[in-house]
Protein backbone atom coordinates (compact mmCIF):
# COMPACT_ATOMS: atom_id res chain seq x y z
CA UNK A 1 0.00 0.00 0.00
CA UNK A 2 1.14 3.91 -0.74
CA UNK A 3 3.27 5.29 2.61
CA UNK A 4 -0.07 8.10 1.85
CA UNK A 5 -2.30 5.64 3.27
CA UNK A 6 -0.57 5.18 6.65
CA UNK A 7 -2.71 6.28 9.34
CA UNK A 8 -0.21 5.81 12.26
CA UNK A 9 3.62 4.56 12.23
CA UNK A 10 5.34 3.54 14.88
CA UNK A 11 9.72 3.83 14.51
CA UNK A 12 11.70 1.83 16.98
CA UNK A 13 9.75 3.21 19.74
CA UNK A 14 10.71 2.36 23.45
CA UNK A 15 9.11 3.54 26.05
CA UNK A 16 10.64 3.07 29.41
CA UNK A 17 8.56 2.86 33.04
CA UNK A 18 11.71 3.54 35.72
CA UNK A 19 14.14 1.03 33.97
CA UNK A 20 11.75 -1.24 32.26
CA UNK A 21 11.19 -1.31 29.22
CA UNK A 22 7.31 -0.95 28.56
CA UNK A 23 7.48 -1.02 24.90
CA UNK A 24 10.94 -2.29 23.53
CA UNK A 25 11.64 -0.89 20.01
CA UNK A 26 8.57 -1.29 18.38
CA UNK A 27 8.04 -0.23 14.41
CA UNK A 28 4.50 -0.80 12.89
CA UNK A 29 2.44 0.65 10.56
CA UNK A 30 -1.05 0.70 10.16
CA UNK A 31 -3.04 2.04 7.09
CA UNK A 32 -6.48 3.20 6.23
CA UNK A 33 -9.19 1.08 7.17
CA UNK A 34 -6.96 -1.48 8.30
CA UNK A 35 -8.19 -2.98 11.92
CA UNK A 36 -5.28 -4.14 14.17
CA UNK A 37 -5.71 -6.69 17.14
CA UNK A 38 -3.20 -6.69 19.59
CA UNK A 39 -2.98 -9.88 21.76
CA UNK A 40 -0.70 -10.83 24.62
CA UNK A 41 -0.54 -10.95 29.00
CA UNK A 42 -1.14 -8.43 31.26
CA UNK A 43 1.67 -6.42 31.53
CA UNK A 44 3.04 -6.95 27.99
CA UNK A 45 2.75 -3.26 26.76
CA UNK A 46 -0.30 -3.49 24.86
CA UNK A 47 -2.41 -0.39 26.80
CA UNK A 48 1.06 2.12 26.70
CA UNK A 49 1.32 1.02 22.85
CA UNK A 50 -2.51 2.81 22.25
CA UNK A 51 -1.80 5.84 25.06
CA UNK A 52 1.99 6.09 23.19
CA UNK A 53 -0.16 6.23 19.54
CA UNK A 54 -2.43 8.88 21.04
CA UNK A 55 0.87 11.07 22.90
CA UNK A 56 -0.76 10.32 26.59
CA UNK A 57 2.62 8.61 27.05
CA UNK A 58 6.04 10.19 25.44
CA UNK A 59 8.44 7.59 23.88
CA UNK A 60 11.76 7.68 25.47
CA UNK A 61 13.21 6.48 22.07
CA UNK A 62 12.39 6.31 18.47
CA UNK A 63 9.14 8.55 16.40
CA UNK A 64 5.53 8.40 16.16
CA UNK A 65 3.88 9.54 13.70
CA UNK A 66 -0.14 9.79 13.04
CA UNK A 67 -1.60 11.06 9.90
CA UNK A 68 1.70 11.83 8.62
CA UNK A 69 2.13 14.35 11.43
CA UNK A 70 5.01 13.36 13.80
CA UNK A 71 3.96 13.37 17.36
CA UNK A 72 6.96 12.61 19.52
CA UNK A 73 7.90 16.29 20.14
CA UNK A 74 4.91 17.74 19.89
CA UNK A 75 3.61 20.35 22.56
CA UNK A 76 0.51 19.05 24.77
CA UNK A 77 -1.37 21.97 23.11
CA UNK A 78 -0.83 20.87 19.33
CA UNK A 79 -1.23 17.40 20.23
CA UNK A 80 -4.90 18.32 20.95
CA UNK A 81 -5.41 18.60 17.58
CA UNK A 82 -4.38 15.38 16.47
CA UNK A 83 -5.94 13.66 19.47
CA UNK A 84 -9.49 15.11 18.21
CA UNK A 85 -9.19 13.08 14.96
CA UNK A 86 -8.90 10.04 17.59
CA UNK A 87 -11.40 7.90 19.48
CA UNK A 88 -10.05 5.99 22.37
CA UNK A 89 -11.99 3.54 24.82
CA UNK A 90 -10.42 3.39 28.16
CA UNK A 91 -9.94 -0.28 29.87
CA UNK A 92 -12.62 0.11 32.47
CA UNK A 93 -14.19 2.88 30.01
CA UNK A 94 -13.15 5.90 32.13
CA UNK A 95 -15.80 7.93 32.05
CA UNK A 96 -15.98 10.57 34.73
CA UNK A 97 -17.88 10.07 38.05
CA UNK A 98 -18.74 13.24 38.35
CA UNK A 99 -20.84 14.35 35.54
CA UNK A 100 -24.10 12.72 33.32
CA UNK A 101 -24.25 10.23 30.84
CA UNK A 102 -25.16 13.25 28.16
CA UNK A 103 -22.29 15.54 29.57
CA UNK A 104 -19.53 12.98 29.34
CA UNK A 105 -20.42 11.92 25.69
CA UNK A 106 -20.64 15.98 24.91
CA UNK A 107 -16.88 16.36 26.26
CA UNK A 108 -15.02 15.91 22.99
CA UNK A 109 -17.61 18.24 21.74
CA UNK A 110 -17.51 21.04 24.00
CA UNK A 111 -14.00 20.61 25.07
CA UNK A 112 -11.42 19.86 22.03
CA UNK A 113 -9.97 22.93 20.20
CA UNK A 114 -11.63 24.14 17.26
CA UNK A 115 -15.11 22.76 17.18
CA UNK A 116 -17.46 25.30 17.39
CA UNK A 117 -20.76 23.13 17.72
CA UNK A 118 -24.03 24.74 18.84
CA UNK A 119 -25.97 23.42 22.19
CA UNK A 120 -28.55 22.41 20.15
CA UNK A 121 -26.28 20.44 17.87
CA UNK A 122 -24.41 18.99 20.71
CA UNK A 123 -27.88 17.47 22.40
CA UNK A 124 -28.34 15.96 18.58
CA UNK A 125 -24.98 14.54 17.85
CA UNK A 126 -25.00 12.79 21.82
CA UNK A 127 -28.22 11.09 21.55
CA UNK A 128 -27.27 10.02 18.15
CA UNK A 129 -23.71 8.58 19.15
CA UNK A 130 -25.99 7.04 22.07
CA UNK A 131 -28.45 5.34 20.06
CA UNK A 132 -25.53 4.24 18.20
CA UNK A 133 -25.14 1.91 21.02
CA UNK A 134 -28.88 2.03 21.87
CA UNK A 135 -28.14 3.81 24.80
CA UNK A 136 -30.54 6.84 24.12
CA UNK A 137 -32.22 6.72 27.66
CA UNK A 138 -29.65 7.22 29.94
CA UNK A 139 -28.47 10.59 29.21
CA UNK A 140 -29.38 11.89 32.59
CA UNK A 141 -27.82 9.01 34.57
CA UNK A 142 -24.49 8.93 35.81
CA UNK A 143 -21.96 6.56 35.41
CA UNK A 144 -22.78 4.86 38.60
CA UNK A 145 -25.88 3.82 37.38
CA UNK A 146 -24.78 1.97 34.68
CA UNK A 147 -23.70 -1.95 34.55
CA UNK A 148 -19.98 -2.40 33.41
CA UNK A 149 -21.31 -3.35 29.88
CA UNK A 150 -23.78 -0.42 29.62
CA UNK A 151 -20.54 1.70 30.61
CA UNK A 152 -18.27 0.23 28.04
CA UNK A 153 -21.28 1.26 25.38
CA UNK A 154 -21.25 4.32 26.91
CA UNK A 155 -17.51 4.47 26.40
CA UNK A 156 -17.53 3.57 22.76
CA UNK A 157 -20.49 6.29 22.02
CA UNK A 158 -17.63 8.93 23.74
CA UNK A 159 -15.10 7.78 21.98
CA UNK A 160 -16.98 7.92 18.26
CA UNK A 161 -19.37 11.02 18.95
CA UNK A 162 -16.78 13.07 16.88
CA UNK A 163 -16.89 10.77 14.00
CA UNK A 164 -12.90 9.88 14.19
CA UNK A 165 -11.23 8.31 11.19
CA UNK A 166 -9.03 6.33 13.49
CA UNK A 167 -10.53 4.69 16.91
CA UNK A 168 -8.51 2.83 19.75
CA UNK A 169 -9.81 0.42 21.82
CA UNK A 170 -8.07 -0.24 25.08
CA UNK A 171 -9.50 -4.03 26.29
CA UNK A 172 -13.19 -3.44 25.28
CA UNK A 173 -14.57 -6.88 26.69
CA UNK A 174 -12.48 -7.51 29.68
CA UNK A 175 -14.47 -8.32 32.50
CA UNK A 176 -17.13 -9.21 31.04
CA UNK A 177 -19.59 -11.97 30.29
CA UNK A 178 -19.47 -13.96 26.96
CA UNK A 179 -22.10 -12.56 25.59
CA UNK A 180 -22.36 -8.93 27.09
CA UNK A 181 -18.35 -9.38 25.22
CA UNK A 182 -20.14 -9.45 22.07
CA UNK A 183 -22.75 -7.20 22.36
CA UNK A 184 -19.74 -5.08 22.62
CA UNK A 185 -17.64 -6.36 20.24
CA UNK A 186 -21.02 -6.01 17.75
CA UNK A 187 -20.66 -2.26 18.18
CA UNK A 188 -17.45 -1.83 17.69
CA UNK A 189 -17.60 -3.41 14.20
CA UNK A 190 -20.76 -1.44 13.48
CA UNK A 191 -18.77 1.57 14.25
CA UNK A 192 -15.62 0.13 12.05
CA UNK A 193 -18.23 -0.89 9.22
CA UNK A 194 -20.60 2.09 9.30
CA UNK A 195 -17.83 4.62 9.71
CA UNK A 196 -15.07 3.14 7.78
CA UNK A 197 -13.20 4.11 10.96
CA UNK A 198 -9.35 2.54 10.48
CA UNK A 199 -9.46 0.29 14.09
CA UNK A 200 -6.54 -0.60 17.16
CA UNK A 201 -7.88 -2.79 19.49
CA UNK A 202 -6.47 -4.56 22.68
CA UNK A 203 -7.52 -7.81 23.90
CA UNK A 204 -6.88 -10.72 25.93
CA UNK A 205 -9.10 -12.60 23.94
CA UNK A 206 -8.83 -14.43 20.69
CA UNK A 207 -12.50 -14.42 19.85
CA UNK A 208 -12.44 -10.68 19.69
CA UNK A 209 -10.05 -10.79 16.95
CA UNK A 210 -11.39 -13.37 15.49
CA UNK A 211 -15.14 -11.43 15.21
CA UNK A 212 -13.42 -8.30 13.70
CA UNK A 213 -11.31 -10.65 10.58
CA UNK A 214 -14.28 -12.74 9.95
CA UNK A 215 -17.57 -10.88 10.31
CA UNK A 216 -19.13 -7.54 9.73
CA UNK A 217 -21.48 -5.35 10.80
CA UNK A 218 -25.07 -6.08 9.21
CA UNK A 219 -27.35 -3.01 9.05
CA UNK A 220 -30.69 -4.65 8.39
CA UNK A 221 -30.37 -7.53 10.84
CA UNK A 222 -28.53 -5.30 13.21
CA UNK A 223 -25.93 -7.80 14.39
CA UNK A 224 -22.76 -9.67 13.09
CA UNK A 225 -22.53 -11.58 10.22
CA UNK A 226 -20.26 -13.68 7.97
CA UNK A 227 -20.10 -12.19 4.44
CA UNK A 228 -22.29 -13.89 2.12
CA UNK A 229 -20.33 -14.75 -0.67
CA UNK A 230 -17.64 -16.09 1.91
CA UNK A 231 -15.46 -13.47 1.25
CA UNK A 232 -13.31 -11.81 3.95
CA UNK A 233 -14.81 -8.66 5.33
CA UNK A 234 -13.60 -5.56 3.83
CA UNK A 235 -11.43 -4.19 6.33
CA UNK A 236 -7.97 -5.89 6.68
CA UNK A 237 -7.04 -7.48 9.97
CA UNK A 238 -3.88 -7.61 11.28
CA UNK A 239 -2.67 -10.05 14.47
CA UNK A 240 -0.08 -8.50 16.32
CA UNK A 241 1.23 -10.57 19.83
CA UNK A 242 3.14 -8.41 21.98
CA UNK A 243 5.46 -10.19 24.48
CA UNK A 244 7.68 -7.66 27.16
CA UNK A 245 7.02 -4.64 25.28
CA UNK A 246 8.13 -6.70 22.03
CA UNK A 247 5.80 -7.64 19.09
CA UNK A 248 6.19 -11.41 19.00
CA UNK A 249 4.35 -11.92 16.29
CA UNK A 250 2.50 -10.25 13.29
CA UNK A 251 0.56 -11.39 10.40
CA UNK A 252 -3.27 -12.27 9.33
CA UNK A 253 -4.96 -14.83 11.27
CA UNK A 254 -3.99 -18.28 9.30
CA UNK A 255 -0.33 -16.90 10.08
CA UNK A 256 -1.15 -16.72 13.57
CA UNK A 257 -2.93 -19.97 13.64
CA UNK A 258 -0.01 -21.89 11.69
CA UNK A 259 2.59 -20.12 14.38
CA UNK A 260 4.61 -22.97 16.22
CA UNK A 261 6.19 -20.17 18.78
CA UNK A 262 4.49 -21.69 22.00
CA UNK A 263 4.02 -17.70 23.53
CA UNK A 264 2.38 -16.88 20.01
CA UNK A 265 -0.08 -20.38 19.96
CA UNK A 266 -1.70 -19.33 23.01
CA UNK A 267 -3.61 -16.56 21.80
CA UNK A 268 -4.26 -18.69 18.22
CA UNK A 269 -7.57 -19.65 19.66
CA UNK A 270 -5.93 -23.31 18.27
CA UNK A 271 -5.56 -24.86 21.42
CA UNK B 1 22.87 8.78 51.22
CA UNK B 2 22.50 10.30 47.58
CA UNK B 3 20.21 7.68 46.80
CA UNK B 4 18.15 8.34 50.25
CA UNK B 5 18.19 11.79 49.32
CA UNK B 6 17.15 11.65 45.92
CA UNK B 7 13.37 10.77 46.20
CA UNK B 8 12.17 13.96 47.95
CA UNK B 9 14.55 15.93 46.11
CA UNK B 10 12.73 14.27 42.54
CA UNK B 11 9.14 14.96 44.28
CA UNK B 12 10.25 18.71 45.47
CA UNK B 13 11.44 19.47 41.32
CA UNK B 14 8.21 17.62 40.18
CA UNK B 15 5.73 19.69 42.54
CA UNK B 16 7.72 22.92 41.51
CA UNK B 17 6.71 22.22 37.79
CA UNK B 18 3.22 21.09 38.94
CA UNK B 19 3.14 24.75 40.62
CA UNK B 20 4.68 26.68 38.17
CA UNK B 21 2.24 25.17 35.37
CA UNK B 22 -0.68 25.85 37.53
CA UNK B 23 0.18 29.49 37.68
CA UNK B 24 1.77 29.61 33.84
CA UNK B 25 -2.59 28.70 33.66
CA UNK B 26 -4.25 31.87 35.01
CA UNK B 27 -1.97 33.98 31.49
CA UNK B 28 -3.57 31.99 28.52
CA UNK B 29 -7.11 30.34 27.93
CA UNK B 30 -9.26 28.14 28.18
CA UNK B 31 -9.66 29.00 32.00
CA UNK B 32 -12.67 27.34 33.27
CA UNK B 33 -14.18 29.93 36.05
CA UNK B 34 -17.46 27.80 36.45
CA UNK B 35 -15.21 24.59 37.83
CA UNK B 36 -13.56 28.03 40.23
CA UNK B 37 -16.93 28.57 41.21
CA UNK B 38 -18.02 25.14 42.20
CA UNK B 39 -14.61 24.43 43.94
CA UNK B 40 -15.48 27.69 45.85
CA UNK B 41 -18.92 25.88 46.81
CA UNK B 42 -17.84 22.40 47.50
CA UNK B 43 -14.27 23.59 49.87
CA UNK B 44 -15.56 27.32 50.90
CA UNK B 45 -19.28 26.72 51.86
CA UNK B 46 -19.03 23.07 52.37
CA UNK B 47 -15.68 24.31 55.51
CA UNK B 48 -18.24 27.14 56.90
CA UNK B 49 -19.67 25.11 59.69
CA UNK B 50 -16.86 23.34 60.88
CA UNK B 51 -14.17 26.31 60.70
CA UNK B 52 -16.93 28.09 62.45
CA UNK B 53 -17.24 26.01 64.88
CA UNK B 54 -13.67 25.46 65.81
CA UNK B 55 -13.23 28.87 65.31
CA UNK B 56 -15.63 29.58 68.45
CA UNK B 57 -14.45 26.92 70.40
CA UNK B 58 -10.65 28.17 70.25
CA UNK B 59 -11.98 31.87 71.03
CA UNK B 60 -13.64 30.78 74.38
CA UNK B 61 -10.56 28.47 75.09
CA UNK B 62 -8.35 31.45 74.86
CA UNK B 63 -11.21 33.74 76.93
CA UNK B 64 -11.30 30.58 79.46
CA UNK B 65 -7.12 29.81 80.00
CA UNK B 66 -6.67 34.01 79.87
CA UNK B 67 -10.00 34.59 82.74
CA UNK B 68 -7.76 33.65 85.58
CA UNK B 69 -4.66 34.92 84.66
CA UNK B 70 -5.71 38.22 83.65
CA UNK B 71 -8.27 38.87 86.93
CA UNK B 72 -5.35 38.01 88.98
CA UNK B 73 -3.47 41.18 87.47
CA UNK B 74 -7.10 43.39 87.11
CA UNK B 75 -7.05 43.22 83.47
CA UNK B 76 -9.89 41.53 83.21
CA UNK B 77 -11.27 44.42 80.57
CA UNK B 78 -8.38 43.69 78.36
CA UNK B 79 -9.32 40.14 77.34
CA UNK B 80 -10.88 41.54 74.42
CA UNK B 81 -7.31 42.53 73.72
CA UNK B 82 -6.12 38.76 74.16
CA UNK B 83 -8.53 37.17 72.27
CA UNK B 84 -8.29 39.53 69.32
CA UNK B 85 -4.65 39.50 69.07
CA UNK B 86 -3.77 35.48 69.43
CA UNK B 87 -7.07 34.70 66.93
CA UNK B 88 -6.33 37.21 64.10
CA UNK B 89 -2.79 36.91 63.98
CA UNK B 90 -2.19 33.46 64.54
CA UNK B 91 -4.71 31.21 65.60
CA UNK B 92 -7.86 31.88 63.65
CA UNK B 93 -4.90 31.72 60.62
CA UNK B 94 -3.74 28.12 61.28
CA UNK B 95 -6.40 26.49 63.06
CA UNK B 96 -8.51 27.31 60.17
CA UNK B 97 -5.63 26.11 57.83
CA UNK B 98 -5.39 23.03 59.46
CA UNK B 99 -8.69 22.00 59.23
CA UNK B 100 -9.35 22.79 55.91
CA UNK B 101 -6.08 20.91 54.98
CA UNK B 102 -7.53 18.01 56.67
CA UNK B 103 -10.88 18.32 54.67
CA UNK B 104 -9.86 19.56 51.35
CA UNK B 105 -6.44 18.43 51.04
CA UNK B 106 -7.32 14.81 51.68
CA UNK B 107 -10.53 15.56 49.54
CA UNK B 108 -8.91 17.06 46.52
CA UNK B 109 -5.92 14.73 46.59
CA UNK B 110 -8.26 11.56 47.01
CA UNK B 111 -10.73 12.68 44.05
CA UNK B 112 -7.95 13.38 41.63
CA UNK B 113 -6.23 10.47 42.59
CA UNK B 114 -9.10 8.19 42.00
CA UNK B 115 -9.59 9.99 38.68
CA UNK B 116 -5.85 8.89 38.13
CA UNK B 117 -6.20 5.46 38.67
CA UNK B 118 -8.92 5.02 36.48
CA UNK B 119 -7.44 6.88 33.53
CA UNK B 120 -10.05 9.52 33.89
CA UNK B 121 -7.43 11.95 34.01
CA UNK B 122 -5.67 10.28 30.74
CA UNK B 123 -9.34 10.12 29.25
CA UNK B 124 -9.73 14.13 29.55
CA UNK B 125 -6.43 14.87 27.93
CA UNK B 126 -7.50 12.30 25.14
CA UNK B 127 -10.76 14.02 25.26
CA UNK B 128 -9.37 17.71 24.54
CA UNK B 129 -8.90 18.89 28.31
CA UNK B 130 -5.48 19.88 30.16
CA UNK B 131 -5.70 18.58 33.70
CA UNK B 132 -3.97 20.71 35.04
CA UNK B 133 -5.79 23.92 33.63
CA UNK B 134 -9.29 21.94 34.50
CA UNK B 135 -8.65 20.35 37.87
CA UNK B 136 -5.40 22.24 39.63
CA UNK B 137 -5.83 25.61 39.10
CA UNK B 138 -9.12 25.81 39.33
CA UNK B 139 -8.98 24.23 42.78
CA UNK B 140 -6.17 26.62 43.71
CA UNK B 141 -7.86 29.56 42.68
CA UNK B 142 -10.87 28.72 44.93
CA UNK B 143 -8.64 28.06 47.34
CA UNK B 144 -6.89 31.46 47.61
CA UNK B 145 -10.68 33.24 47.23
CA UNK B 146 -12.12 31.24 50.15
CA UNK B 147 -9.55 30.44 52.86
CA UNK B 148 -8.65 33.98 53.39
CA UNK B 149 -12.66 34.25 53.68
CA UNK B 150 -13.17 31.16 56.08
CA UNK B 151 -10.57 32.88 58.11
CA UNK B 152 -11.86 36.28 58.09
CA UNK B 153 -15.29 34.63 60.03
CA UNK B 154 -13.15 31.98 62.20
CA UNK B 155 -11.47 35.20 63.77
CA UNK B 156 -15.18 37.05 64.00
CA UNK B 157 -16.76 33.73 65.40
CA UNK B 158 -13.57 33.20 68.32
CA UNK B 159 -14.20 36.53 69.25
CA UNK B 160 -18.24 36.01 69.57
CA UNK B 161 -16.89 33.12 71.77
CA UNK B 162 -14.35 34.95 73.59
CA UNK B 163 -17.21 37.82 74.28
CA UNK B 164 -19.42 34.99 76.08
CA UNK B 165 -16.83 33.86 78.45
CA UNK B 166 -16.13 37.53 79.36
CA UNK B 167 -19.69 38.71 79.89
CA UNK B 168 -20.52 35.08 81.70
CA UNK B 169 -17.82 35.02 83.78
CA UNK B 170 -15.79 38.15 83.56
CA UNK B 171 -18.77 40.62 83.61
CA UNK B 172 -16.96 42.47 81.22
CA UNK B 173 -19.76 44.63 78.84
CA UNK B 174 -20.05 44.52 75.13
CA UNK B 175 -18.80 47.65 74.48
CA UNK B 176 -15.55 47.49 76.95
CA UNK B 177 -14.85 43.93 75.20
CA UNK B 178 -15.81 45.07 71.61
CA UNK B 179 -13.74 48.29 71.98
CA UNK B 180 -10.75 46.78 73.29
CA UNK B 181 -10.57 43.94 70.81
CA UNK B 182 -10.79 46.63 68.11
CA UNK B 183 -7.75 48.87 69.75
CA UNK B 184 -6.09 46.04 69.63
CA UNK B 185 -5.57 45.96 66.03
CA UNK B 186 -3.40 47.21 64.07
CA UNK B 187 -3.28 47.02 60.33
CA UNK B 188 -0.05 44.87 60.95
CA UNK B 189 -2.12 42.05 62.30
CA UNK B 190 -4.92 42.30 60.13
CA UNK B 191 -2.69 42.27 57.52
CA UNK B 192 -0.28 38.92 58.88
CA UNK B 193 -4.35 37.35 59.29
CA UNK B 194 -4.89 37.87 55.88
CA UNK B 195 -1.30 36.82 54.19
CA UNK B 196 -0.83 33.78 56.20
CA UNK B 197 -4.09 31.66 54.95
CA UNK B 198 -3.58 33.00 51.25
CA UNK B 199 0.15 31.72 51.16
CA UNK B 200 -1.53 28.90 53.15
CA UNK B 201 -4.21 28.22 50.38
CA UNK B 202 -1.80 27.48 47.96
CA UNK B 203 0.03 24.66 50.04
CA UNK B 204 -3.01 23.29 50.73
CA UNK B 205 -4.41 23.13 46.88
CA UNK B 206 -1.33 22.20 45.42
CA UNK B 207 0.11 19.25 47.14
CA UNK B 208 -3.55 18.32 47.47
CA UNK B 209 -3.79 18.09 43.63
CA UNK B 210 0.29 17.16 43.45
CA UNK B 211 -0.32 13.99 45.47
CA UNK B 212 -3.48 13.59 43.68
CA UNK B 213 -1.62 13.34 40.27
CA UNK B 214 0.89 11.17 41.40
CA UNK B 215 -1.30 8.49 42.61
CA UNK B 216 -0.68 4.78 41.45
CA UNK B 217 -1.39 1.19 42.00
CA UNK B 218 -5.66 1.44 42.70
CA UNK B 219 -7.80 1.93 45.49
CA UNK B 220 -4.91 1.70 48.20
CA UNK B 221 -2.65 4.07 46.45
CA UNK B 222 -5.21 6.74 46.75
CA UNK B 223 -5.63 6.19 50.08
CA UNK B 224 -1.73 6.62 50.73
CA UNK B 225 -1.86 9.88 48.62
CA UNK B 226 -4.51 11.32 50.65
CA UNK B 227 -2.42 10.60 54.19
CA UNK B 228 0.36 12.20 52.73
CA UNK B 229 -1.11 15.05 51.19
CA UNK B 230 -2.78 15.88 54.71
CA UNK B 231 0.69 15.27 56.54
CA UNK B 232 2.68 17.79 54.18
CA UNK B 233 -0.05 20.07 53.47
CA UNK B 234 -0.13 20.53 57.28
CA UNK B 235 3.33 20.37 57.64
CA UNK B 236 3.89 23.13 54.79
CA UNK B 237 0.76 25.09 57.19
CA UNK B 238 3.61 25.49 59.78
CA UNK B 239 6.46 26.07 58.24
CA UNK B 240 5.09 29.25 55.86
CA UNK B 241 3.29 30.47 59.43
CA UNK B 242 6.91 30.36 60.87
CA UNK B 243 8.45 32.19 57.75
CA UNK B 244 5.26 34.69 57.72
CA UNK B 245 5.16 35.63 61.37
CA UNK B 246 9.15 36.48 61.30
CA UNK B 247 8.84 38.88 58.53
CA UNK B 248 6.09 40.64 60.13
CA UNK B 249 7.58 40.50 63.49
CA UNK B 250 11.07 41.80 62.54
CA UNK B 251 8.69 44.89 60.23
Amino acid sequence: MPDADVVLEFRDVTVLFDAVKALDNISLKVHRGETWVFLGAAGSGKTVLLKTAMGLVRPDAGHVSVFGQEITTMEERELFRIRAEMGMLFQESALFDSLTIEENVAYPLRNQPGREVSAEEIHERVVDALGFVELEDTLDKVPSELSGGMRRRVGIARASVTNPPLVLYDSPTAGLDPITANTIMAFVAKQRDLKQTTTLIVSHRFQDGELMANYVFDEKSAALQRPSNGAAPAAHTVFAVMKEGTIAFQGTQEELHRSTDPYVSKFGGQT
Amino acid sequence: MLDFLKPPFLAFQEFVIVTGRAFKNLLRPPRYWNDVLMQMDIMGVGSLPIVSLIGGFSGIVMALQMSRAISQYGAASQTGTFVAITLVRELGPVLTAVIVAGRNASGIASEIGSMKVTEQIDAMRALGTDPSRKLITPRMVALAIVLPLLTVIADFVGLCGGYLIGATRLNISAPQYWNSAQQALELNDIAQGLMKPFLFSFAISLVGCFYGMRTYGGTQGVGRSTTQAVVVASVWVFIIDVLVTQIFVSM
